[in-house]
């Protein structure tokens, strides 16, 4: 794809997102501080389309994703599916890399040259023996880079078949496909980035399936806690595994003696307040 | 001779100072740290009778574990959030009851998918206020990379010690559970969740298509 018609992909996708507008949550009124906070905090401005796409995206996890990854996990063995995850992330390598010295990380981007290198020569790609020595993979991608230099996550956005990203995680995973140097490698032969796509795909979800099953099956709100989670994975990976400050939670009753007595709360207003700081 | 009193009485001074040393680690029966720990081998053990347990045994050990490690009180109206104010004193019990039941389910139903695992205290991240947040990772078997989750132990002044809240990977259970509730509680009030609580504890939990598919 010349990069004219990859641009005009594009443009045509941020006119899809941009469509459905019409269908906005209403934002609180503005005499409500807590409501317009909790409206922040969720910054989803297209929810029920959002909701509606994701409807869609279960519907095509439970037929066609979900089906191809647990037929990944039947038929190929773990030792190769373990073969087939290296080998992505030593193809993934340079992207990682290129985004490690765009965040002025030179240390990190140390680790994924060596690791790669090693895994290289050791490994061939699929054997991962740089995490035994100590080099350990991390990811990074041009969203994260964007959060690293300031820029908002902006409104959360649900997209058909690739799932929960951000106005900022989406135009990152934009800028990663420049980025990657296999998409001018094999621009004539388009079929291998097509393959990768669905290994990775299979790979990702095959490696998901319990966890994903299990938060389906626990969640009062699976739309909700998706959103949530997705939003703190992206905030961890963007401090690199270092904890945020931890917001405040008021004690339920008294702290000052072992006694224990449940009906004594904290005065409601109170917790309240520093519940929505 | 010599050489074997003085090493004696090296050996004896060593005692000594480890004794000083050693003593007010007993003196404080407890630190957060080892709290953590003591928690996760509980943990552990559980996970290790799976061969020879059902689900519910399990839960009913994974419940007791709960009560006496975590601050269920202050947790269930966290993740109220500011709808907490909006409940009678009796609707909050009943949340609160309903409540245990639903994050025992949850966090069973979860937690069971580890199995035998080693659970290790790396150290202490952060004091804040009277919390200490403690790092501790879960080695995996078979050569994945460690789970790293973070505790957070709010100690009294009396020096109990409870949990408040659990990161995984940097996710906080606490923080996911409120923006959950919220969006439920937005839609369908507070009964719309305690409705919806009520069916996930009803909903059959014993069959697993993606482990029975495979494994």
């Amino acid at each position: 794809m010349s990069s004219a018609k990859r641009l005009a992909l594009g443009l045509g996708l941020a006119a899809f997102l941009a469509v459905p507008l019409s269908s906005c949550a209403t934002p609180p009124p503005e005499d409500d501080p807590e409501a317009l906070a909790a409206y922040e905090e969720t910054n989803d401005p297209l929810e029920p389309f959002n909701r509606a796409v994701f409807e869609f995206n279960r519907y095509f996890d439970s037929f066609v994703l979900k089906p191809i990854a647990v037929g990944y996990r039947t038929i190929v063995p773990e030792f190769f599916r373990e073969r087939v995850h290296t080998g992505l992330q030593t193809a993934a390598a340079p992207v990682v890399f290129a985004n490690d010295l765009l965040q002025g990380k030179l240390e990190r981007a140390g680790i994924t040259f060596g690791r790669t290198l090693v895994n290289l020569v050791l490994g061939a790609g699929i054997f991962d023996a740089a995490t035994d020595i100590g080099l350990e993979y991390h990811d990074e991608d041009f969203g994260q880079t964007l959060a690293v230099w300031g820029v908002d996550e902006g409104a959360y956005l649900m997209v058909p078949v690739i799932g929960p990203t951000t106005l900022r995680d989406g135009a990152g995973m934009v800028a990663d496909i420049f980025i990657d140097p296999w998409t001018y490698i094999f621009d004539t032969d388009k079929e291998v980035l097509y393959a990768r796509a669905g290994l990775t795909a299979a790979d990702t979800r095959e490696r998901n399936l319990e966890t994903i099953e299990n938060l389906e099956k626990t969640s009062v709100d699976f739309y909700a806690a998706i959103r949530s989670l997705y939003r703190q994975h992206r905030d961890d990976a963007i401090r690199d595994g270092e904890l945020p400050p931890v917001p405040p939670v008021p004690g339920a009753r008294p702290s000052v003696s072992g006694d224990v007595n449940p009906e004594l709360g904290p005065a409601p207003e109170e917790m309240a307040a520093s519940a929505d700081d | 001779m010599t050489r074997v009193l003085s090493a004696l009485a090296r050996g004896a001074g060593a005692v000594l100072l480890l004794g000083f040393i050693a003593a007010p680690g007993f003196a404080r029966a407890e630190t957060p740290e080892s709290f953590v720990q003591t928690l996760g081998n509980r943990a552990i053990e559980i996970l290790q009778t799976k061969e020879e347990t059902t689900f519910s045994e399990r839960e009913q050990k994974f419940r007791t574990l709960l009560l006496d490690g975590f601050d269920m009180l202050t947790i269930s109206q966290f993740v109220l959030g500011r709808y907490a104010r909006t409940l009678s004193e009796q609707e909050l019990k009943d949340y609160q009851t309903l409540f245990i039941d639903f994050v025992v389910r949850v966090y069973a139903v979860r937690f069971d998918a580890y199995s035998g695992e080693t659970f290790k205290v790396d150290r202490v991240l952060d004091r804040v206020d009277n919390d200490v947040i403690i790092r501790a990772l879960i080695e995996r078997i078979g050569g994945q990379p460690p789970v790293r989750t973070d505790w957070r132990v709010r100690v009294s002044d009396s020096g109990t010690m409870k949990i408040i809240d659990v990161y995984v990977e940097g996710i906080s259970m606490l923080n996911t559970q409120r923006q959950e509730f919220a969006a439920v509680i937005e839609q369908r009030g507070i009964q719309g969740l305690m409705d919806e609580m009520h069916a996930r504890l009803a909903q059959d939990i014993s069959q697993s298509d993606a482990q029975t598919a495979v494994q």
